[in-house]
């Protein structure tokens, strides 16, 4: 896959603002759940920036491909949120926490606006909230795939975050 | 940091999340507020089997599981229903956190579960008056 300007330079401010996820998890809690030992979690040295000249790193590369591929999955499943809204007033106002969630998601994936996509989607108001039931939980099985695959920790628990995200969706309002 | 120093914390995690939840399911009436008290009952069971598990993960790896600590910080007070449930979504953010962190620092079967565990957290705090987030565990990126 060739290099996408926009992703990298997503995932390194992903990996950026991820390092610090070691000290936030183990800092100081409402509970003292866990004893406060904060370790740096390991910097992925993409983090700082290379030069753009940099021999291509393998791993680098498979992430690339993994934001690219969520990242078109996201925007599908937004497409069909949007979608099931349209004419619906009142599935639109159900679904409008969801539909911020994956814009707020893509935002985090890519610097670059996502390609418009156009889904219909029929049927009664029952029928478009269980359409987009089957895309969510379908996206959120895929999250939690890509969050295995990811070769770099932090973009990892993003995309584990971005799941448990869709899950607290379906588990809450128009979707439970 | 290794993948066992990543599932030792979780492990101490669970400790602590057992703890509470021991406590507050004293501090709930099942009578007066059984939901309440189903929900505080259902996450201990699921913290005290998390617990079991990472045990026994860690010793399959020839690691001694890192015991649990005497006694715990317990937020107070730790009276109402209101009490109750405010220490139990406490519990779960805290849970999302760490779990996000040690699926950062695991790859394999390890992450996968750190994955579920995760997942679970964000769902249960649901349970407890939590707000659907937007990035569960990882919320220094909700600024944005």
């Amino acid at each position: 896959m060739p290099d996408s300007p926009s992703l990298r330079t997503s995932r390194r401010r992903v990996l950026a603002v991820s390092t610090s996820l070691g000290a936030l998890a183990l800092g100081t809690t409402a509970c003292d759940l866990v004893a406060p030992d904060p370790e740096p979690a390991e910097v992925d040295p993409s983090a700082s920036g290379t030069s753009p000249s940099a021999a291509p790193d393998p791993d680098e590369d498979a992430d690339e491909q993994l934001v690219a591929r969520v990242a078109d999955e996201v925007s599908r499943t937004l497409a069909v949120v949007e979608a099931a809204g349209r004419g619906r007033p009142q599935v639109r106002r159900s679904l409008r926490d969801l539909g911020r969630t994956h814009r707020a998601h893509l935002a985090e994936l890519s610097d670059s606006p996502t390609r418009a996509r156009r889904v219909r989607v029929g049927g009664d108001e029952g029928a478009a909230v269980r359409r987009v039931r089957s895309a969510e939980q379908q996206l959120q099985r895929r999250l939690a795939r890509a969050a295995v695959d990811a070769r770099s920790g932090p973009l990892a628990a993003l995309l584990a975050s971005m799941g448990a995200a869709i899950a607290q969706q379906l588990a809450s309002g128009a979707l439970a | 940091m290794s993948p066992v120093d990543a599932l030792q914390r979780a492990l101490a995690a669970e400790h602590a999340a057992t703890y509470v939840y021991g406590a507050i399911g004293a501090a709930t009436s099942v009578s007066a507020t059984p939901d309440l008290f189903a929900d505080v009952s259902a996450g201990y069971a699921v913290h005290r089997a998390r617990r079991d598990l990472l045990s026994a993960r860690l010793r399959d790896r020839g690691a001694e599981p890192v015991a649990a600590e005497a006694a715990y910080a317990l937020p107070e007070p730790l009276r109402s229903p209101a009490d109750v449930t405010a220490a139990a979504l406490a519990v779960e953010r805290t849970c999302e956190e760490t779990y996000a962190w040690v699926v950062e620092q695991t790859s394999g079967e390890d992450r996968q579960a750190a994955v579920t565990a995760l997942t679970d957290a964000a769902v249960r705090a649901l349970a407890f008056r939590g707000s659907p987030e937007i990035f569960p565990g990882i919320g220094e990126h909700t600024d944005r």
